[in-house]
């Protein structure tokens, strides 16, 4: 107390007390709310049983895992009357894990559980629930606790058993459950309770005052609290979900001591079904009959006792599988309940329905084949059906005959458009007006579209629960795609298309590791267990081993099956992908390694040249390890080398996406996460990329992969807001949205344990990333980032060439500090490769940097100084070009000349020297200090030289160092070399001092964007914009700003985007075909009058207010006239509906009314 | 900055209020030759390994470190690996504890108000005593302050070594560690500098890279120290020793991170070392009671002991209640502390009891 007194008094602390709190909160840990609290705040569909229960709410603490007992909480809350308690665990037999991804969240150690669980035990409840968590998991102090409490009159209620530690505590059987069992049919229960005999199902025992029912699903299962496992499907999971949440809730009600001995037990006698009642049920008894889709078709209340003996009548209900649903209670409450299982036969028995295809392309003809199991005795006509999913909306229809005896029909549909994956074939039997039975099946219509600006996340759809968390994650991350393991037969991809959601299916994973002799191992086989890879392979694991390429394409054709119907977004091949360079020494290797060197160098005479060596043949070329290559000085055959397993690596994604398309022709293929490589030549027949968050590496892959689809994963925790999207967006270094993770158990998850969304997720990330997706996003990726003229050569040799001698500079340390300066000054530019040089790329250009450009090949020097001498201005650092392409050492550096040096060559060590430039060049001056920075010996520090129209520069100190130790003035020495080639920002901004900011400046036909994130530190600032000239300014995607030169902005959010044009802007002009559309039909919309430059979105709401999202789409001006037509269901309700086009550069709209006419058909 | 204002608030509620138990975890795997310890706390963490070979002094392995004011994805800040030494005098004998012997425990003793972690050595062949106490305050999330104690008839301190990688570990060949203490301001090199002894206030930060995150150092004033010596040109060491005979020295350890090294050096020399050798002079490095929580045990003892009828565990049971009211009387907290475990053990034995009944 004393500190705290001296602490509060002390203004003197004031400071630094907040320097270090600044600093806390900066690591500060997430509120855990998420991981640790079941709220009722997510409502799903429902029904209710008991919430009303006669008693008043059972005060019930449940002790149940993340993954989804919690939920399963708020879903037995939604259903029965629960004053509860929730402890939640990281998974069913540990309280925590302690972890550094857990640490980052407040409550999720051990220590904190184990203190959260103890003040929760101590308190009295009515029932202590056990759902699916190990007892032994519990400190010993909570299990006194809660076994105290149960002997002196609370209820134990142990779901998933196992092997509970205490069996003194099952002493004294009782037989409640027969009585709990009574009112609950075993044939309405999901999965293996369905099977189970009812004594094993269920067992009662009276411990000291309290209750116990131990309820077994007679199957382990770690994904569930309270209900057995069924995997999901369209027909049956839901209602038999509910089945046995209603056993749960009658099995609480007994555990807590309520009076559950009254029954009402229905007899099915054909049509009719008879009550017998027992004991004595007060009140009023609610009949309620459910269809297998878990829709309520009938409704009967009946008084009680008197009426009790009477019959429900079943004979409007066809033929089918149905849930009788009894409760009673007096005075609106409900004091018993039960399920009962009803069958009802049709004559014709099973009807089976196949589609000629299991998946469609847009617009294709779908013929559908109905089959009785045995012919009908009178005529009867089939209505077939064609809805989406999982809306259920309807999109064709069709009446075919089935006359008496026959029982075969088909329905053909021609020009089918159903707009999600999954489609529902409906097929259902009528007879005399009469609907006499019905069937479904499924059926796939791959989207073949990708967003503009995809989501990825990472894990689909679950097997439990699947239809609750598909809600939510409908309703926070609409139109998300997931990344998973396929599972057996494609079935997590089958599950995501039944709510459709676009599926990347995690394919197989890439490691190629060295053997204790160099052999390459393959360190992922998925598909094949690691005893069948090595036998298959003989322990080569190299791709050049046919044995190895034979195993990998098995493991593809295993894994891809159910795939291609679904249309997946794109195939990853992994993440986390990795080589090794101490690898490629199989046996296998050595015949490749030679080919390798053949195809590169085509004669032994030219490698030797190269290399300055005299071989006599490819086959005497013979590698040691790297090291011993390394030792002697070998450096290009130790390049060849790394070339060779930067190939094989390319070479493995590359057999495999082969592999994938072989199979599924329409497949984009890629991987995420992963080692480079060489990025140009990984991803050169690749079509999909995960880089690291790496600034340079991100760059390069913008350069050689501008058109595929490139994204880093973010979510990780710890981060700031949506800074790990934002930034490399603005950038353009991605192109999707990436989220690590949709898993309800990791700490980084979106969803909280009930599936509520997460309060960090909503509040600091939801509202950013649901701005970039309604189009901001995509009007970032869209224009194209304004040519500034400003080329930065990549050269991987030269990179690689750092790596085997300090001599030679590492490009990064240039590189780096060269992107930070344009990044902050507003200067766009491009990473060009050595191959791109080579072809021709520098035309382009108005100035050429070569970081760290030690290796250049003959044609690439070449090209440089056509570049200068055609006036372009070269600027390299230290020894540019003094090794050629196979870093062989050259006599004198291609590019001397360029800089006025008589020779420029060898590798010296460098050295940290003082740096001072004063130079007039172009009538400007040029000068820079820095105190140290690192240096080669007999090259001045300085050399300029005008070539030709050109202008060479070479900066002998590298820009990292030289950024350290500068005397000030880096910035402006950089700028002065860029304006010597004519290049200045365009765009100034005053007020933002973060060394984080980002400016970047995009061009159209017809306009610019102009996109800018502040750092930080910078949040909260205002500042001044000044541009060269007047424009008419636009904040993307909100409306006009301002019509000036200058605007002030404050950074209220740390990512700012503008339109700028030369002139006022117009609201968009669109027709539409027709003023009225019928139910079920099209409407055209013309866009002709569209900028071709532009980035637009269409909403449509429905004549409610509400919108429709299926038809909402974002869409480049380019594309305006290929836009399909707004399709309107038949099942749409008929009325005023708008259709608003927004210009999203603009932010302005225009607005058609269109009247869909006609009568909705939902049936 | 901004954000910083914004939580001003937030913070005072929290320091009106009070606030729940600081979560902290312990992992220990231990044997008698071999610990290893890590004890997780919302800054960062301590780790402890150390690994004896049987007859020998030495330790083969041995680690003390501390993560706290550590740059984001850096090896920098307090060392993970040896962050505090320590030798001790013991009848004229230096005995270097820390490096050379087993640490014999590592407690955590409060985790309410603030935070109190007590690692302690017992050299085996000598009759002393190091106690290392750590103490961590919400409401100072930026420093950790260490009481060093030496314990037994003749055992005093001798010198107290604490290390640093202000910044990083690693770094470009240009970067020079620096330290401001006093009118000092210099670079240091693997030449040890002298600073005067009656120096309390160090900031070790970087030139040239690394330039925004560093270490903060401050020592009580009471601490007899009879030379400071600071050296470093890849990770900073500063070595105390001591005059006289000493049995307790205080530190507060901190830094700063994506800051100004000059505006650091400018608040910390004109208030901030004051500030903070204030809170170091006045701590209580006693364990303090929670007396609602001891109330509570004794209530469940109680219960347990009415359900049991074990007249052996009453006796028990009332002896240790007469040695708590009595070292409650007395203010001894260290005993207090030594009772309260036993009678946490007696708690925890007859659940076991009462559970195993239920086998």
């Amino acid at each position: 107390m004393k500190l705290k007194n001296s602490l509060r008094n002390s203004l003197f602390i004031l400071p630094l007390f907040l320097m270090s709190w600044g600093v806390a909160n900066v690591e500060a840990r997430t509120d855990g709310e998420y991981l640790h609290k079941v709220k009722r705040e997510f409502v799903t569909p429902h029904l209710d049983w008991a919430t009303n229960l006669e008693g008043g709410p059972v005060r019930a603490l449940f002790l149940t895992p993340r993954k989804f007992g919690a939920r399963e909480v708020a879903e037995l809350a939604q259903r029965l009357g629960l004053d509860y308690e929730a402890f939640v665990s990281n998974n069913f037999v540990a309280l925590a894990v302690d972890s550094i991804y857990e640490a980052g969240v407040q409550g999720t150690s051990a220590f904190e559980k184990a203190g959260e669980l103890l003040e929760k035990v101590r308190k009295p409840y009515d029932v202590i629930v056990l759902a699916n968590l190990r007892f032994q998991a519990l400190p010993a102090e909570a299990q006194y606790h809660i076994l105290k409490q149960v002997s002196e009159g609370a209820g134990l209620v142990i779901t998933y058993p196992a092997d509970f530690p205490f069996p003194k505590v099952f002493d004294k059987p009782v037989d409640a459950w027969e009585k709990i069992l009574g009112m609950v049919d075993l044939k309405a229960l999901p999965g293996s309770a369905a099977s189970r005999k009812p004594a094993d199902l269920l067992k009662t025992y009276q411990f000291g005052k309290g209750r116990v029912a131990v309820l077994n699903y007679g199957a382990q299962y770690a994904n569930l609290g309270l209900t057995a496992h069924e995997d999901y499907s369209l027909t049956g999971w839901k209602a038999r979900y509910e089945n046995n949440l209603a056993l749960v809730g009658r099995v609480i009600q007994w555990a807590a001591g309520r009076d559950i001995s009254p029954t009402i037990h229905p007899t099915i006698e054909g049509d009719t079904v008879r009550l017998a009642v027992s004991g004595a049920p007060e009140g009023g008894l609610q009949a309620r009959i459910r269809d297998i889709e878990n829709q309520v078709v009938l409704e009967k209340k009946i008084s009680l006792p008197k009426e009790a003996g009477q019959e429900i009548a079943l004979d409007g209900l066809p033929a089918g599988t149905y849930f009788l649903d009894l409760r009673w209670g007096a005075d609106s409450k409900v004091s018993g309940f039960g399920v009962f299982k009803i069958e009802r036969p049709f004559a014709g028995g099973k009807i089976e329905l196949k589609s000629d295809k299991l998946s469609y392309e847009a617009g294709e003809k779908v013929t559908v084949t109905v089959s009785l199991e045995k012919p009908l005795e009178q005529d009867a006509e089939i209505l077939v059906k064609l809805r989406d999913l999982p809306e259920k909306n309807l999109w064709k229809k069709q009446v075919v005959k089935l006359p008496k005896g026959a029982q075969t029909a088909t329905a053909t549909f021609s020009d089918t458009h159903i707009p999600t994956i999954a489609g529902w074939i409906e097929a259902e039997v009528n007879s005399g007006g009469r609907l006499l039975a019905r069937n479904s099946t499924v059926a796939y219509f791959p989207r073949r579209d990708i967003e503009l600006f995809p989501t990825i996340l990472w894990e689909s759809i679950p097997p439990d629960l699947s239809e609750m968390y598909a809600q939510q994650l409908d309703q926070s991350v609409p139109d998300a795609a997931a990344l998973s393991h396929p599972g057996a037969n494609g079935e997590r991809g089958l599950r995501a298309a039944l709510f459709n959601q676009r599926f990347i299916p995690y394919m197989t994973r890439i490691g190629l590791k060295a053997g204790e002799k160099g052999e390459t191992l393959s360190d992922h086989w998925l598909g094949l267990t690691k005893e069948e890879a090595g036998t298959l392979t003989g322990g080569d694991g190299s791709i050049f081993n046919p044995a190895v390429r034979d195993a990998w394409k098995k493991s593809i054709e295993k894994r891809i099956v159910g795939l291609p119907e679904i249309g997946p977004l794109v195939y990853t091949l992994g993440d986390e992908n990795h080589f090794s360079y101490e690898a490629g020494f199989s046996p296998s290797d050595t015949a490749a390694f030679h080919d390798f060197l053949k195809t590169r160098y085509t004669t032994i005479e030219a490698l030797n040249k190269e290399w300055g060596t005299s071989y006599k043949n490819f086959e005497e070329i013979t590698r040691s390890t790297p090291d011993e290559m390394l030792k002697k000085g070998e450096f290009s055959l130790l390049y060849a080398h790394r070339r060779f397993m930067e190939t094989q690596y390319a070479e493995t994604h590359n057999f495999l996406a082969r592999a994938i398309k072989a199979i599924d022709p329409r497949a984009l293929v890629g991987a995420e996460g992963s080692v480079p490589g060489d990025i140009e030549l990984t991803t050169k027949e690749l079509d999909f990329w995960g880089p690291y968050g790496n600034t340079i590496d991100d760059e390069v892959l913008r350069a050689v992969a501008p058109d595929k689809l490139r994204t880093i994963w973010w979510g990780y925790g710890g981060e700031y807001l949506a800074y790990p999207l934002w930034g490399p967006l603005l950038k353009g270094t991605v192109n999707g949205n990436a989220w690590y993770t949709s898993d309800i158990e990791a700490p980084s998850g979106l969803m909280s344990v009930d599936f509520s969304l997460a309060e960090y997720y909503k509040n600091e990330r939801k509202p950013f990333v649901d701005a970039l997706n309604h189009g901001v996003g995509p009007a970032l990726i869209t224009t194209p980032l304004k040519k500034h003229g400003i080329a930065i050569l990549w050269s991987h040799a030269s990179y690689s060439a750092s790596f085997m001698d300090e001599k030679f500079p590492n490009p990064r340390d240039s590189a780096g500090v060269l992107l930070s300066f344009l990044y902050r000054i507003g200067l766009n530019f491009d990473f060009v490769t050595s191959s791109m040089v080579e072809k021709g790329v520098l035309k382009n250009y108005k100035t050429l940097w070569l970081p760290g450009a030690t290796a250049l090949s003959e044609k690439e020097s070449e090209a440089i100084l056509e570049f200068a001498n055609s006036g372009g201005v070269v600027v390299a650092d230290i020894k540019p070009g003094v090794l050629n392409a196979s870093l062989g050492k050259r006599d004198n550096s291609p590019l001397a000349p360029l800089f006025g040096l008589e020779t420029l060559k060898g590798a010296s060590p460098l050295r940290m020297k003082a740096v001072e430039v004063d130079a007039d060049l172009r009538g400007k001056r040029i000068s820079f200090k820095a105190a140290k920075s690192h240096q080669a010996s007999g090259v001045p520090v300085f050399s300029a030289k005008e070539y030709g129209k050109g202008l060479g520069i070479l900066l002998n100190f590298n820009l990292s160092s030289a950024a350290n130790t500068a005397e000030g003035g880096l910035d402006a020495f950089l700028a002065s070399l860029f304006q010597l080639a004519g290049i200045a920002p365009e765009v100034t901004i005053e007020g933002l001092t973060s060394d984080q900011l980002v400016v970047r400046l995009r061009e159209s036909a017809d306009g610019q964007i102009l996109g800018i994130l502040a750092g930080r530190e910078d949040i909260g600032k205002t500042a001044k914009i000044t541009l060269p000239a007047s424009r008419w300014i636009y904040e993307v995607d909100q409306g006009f700003l301002s019509e000036g030169k200058t605007l002030e902005v404050k950074f209220d959010v740390p990512l700012k985007v503008f339109s700028l044009f030369d002139r006022k802007q117009e609201p968009p002009v669109f027709e539409i075909s027709s003023p009225s559309v019928a139910v079920g039909g099209a409407l055209d919309l013309r866009l002709n009058q569209l900028s071709s430059s532009g980035i637009f979105r269409i909403e449509v709401t429905m004549p409610d207010g509400r919108p429709l999202r299926r038809l909402t789409r974002i869409f480049a001006g380019s594309k305006a006239e290929s836009q399909p037509p707004l399709r309107f269901a038949l099942s749409d309700a008929p009325g005023k509906y708008k259709i608003v086009l927004t210009d999203i550069r603009t932010g302005l709209s225009t607005t058609h009314a269109v009247e869909i006419t006609g009568e909705r058909d939902s049936q | 900055m901004k954000r910083f204002l914004l939580l001003g608030p937030a913070l005072l509620a929290i320091l009106a209020t009070g606030h729940a138990q600081i979560p902290v975890t312990r992992e220990v795997s231990d044997s008698d030759t071999s610990k290893k310890i890590r004890i997780q706390f919302p800054e960062g963490y301590l780790d402890y390994h150390g690994e004896a070979i049987e007859g020998d002094r030495a330790l083969k392995e041995k680690l003390f470190g501390l993560s706290f004011q550590r740059p984001p994805q850096t090896n920098g800040g307090w060392s993970l690996w040896n962050f505090l030494d320590v030798t001790l005098r013991v009848n004229g004998v230096p005995v270097p504890v820390v490096p050379n012997y087993l640490l014999e425990s590592a407690e955590i003793l409060e985790n309410e108000s603030r935070l109190l972690i007590r690692f302690r050595w017992k050299p085996d062949d000598f009759d002393a005593t190091l106690n290392v106490f750590l103490a961590w305050y919400p409401e100072q999330p930026g420093w950790m302050f260490v009481k060093v104690e030496a314990q037994g008839a003749g055992a005093s301190l001798q010198q107290v070594t604490l290390n640093a990688f202000p910044g990083n570990t690693a770094g470009p060949e240009e970067r020079e560690r620096w330290v401001a203490a006093g009118d000092i301001v210099q670079r240091l090199s693997n030449q040890k500098l002298e600073l005067p002894a009656n120096t309390t206030g160090f900031v070790f930060f970087n030139k040239l890279a690394q330039q925004r995150d560093g270490c903060l150092l401050v020592s009580d004033k009471k601490n007899h120290t009879g030379g400071v010596l600071v050296s470093g040109g890849y990770g900073v060491s500063t070595e105390v020793t001591f005059d006289g005979e000493p049995t307790s020295a205080c530190f507060a350890l901190g830094g700063f991170l994506e800051a100004s090294p000059e505006d650091v050096i400018r608040i910390f020399q004109m208030e901030g070392a004051r500030n903070t050798q204030h809170i170091l002079e006045n701590i209580t490095w006693e364990p303090k009671l929670d007396k609602q929580r001891n109330q509570i045990l004794m209530q469940d003892i109680e219960q347990l002991l009415q359900d049991t009828a074990d007249a052996t565990a009453r006796e028990q049971f009332e002896t240790l209640k007469v040695s708590y009211q009595q070292n409650e009387t007395a203010g001894t907290p260290t005993e207090l502390l030594e009772v309260l475990s036993r009678l946490n053990e007696l708690k925890q034995t007859l659940i076991a009891r009462e559970l195993a009944k239920l086998k």
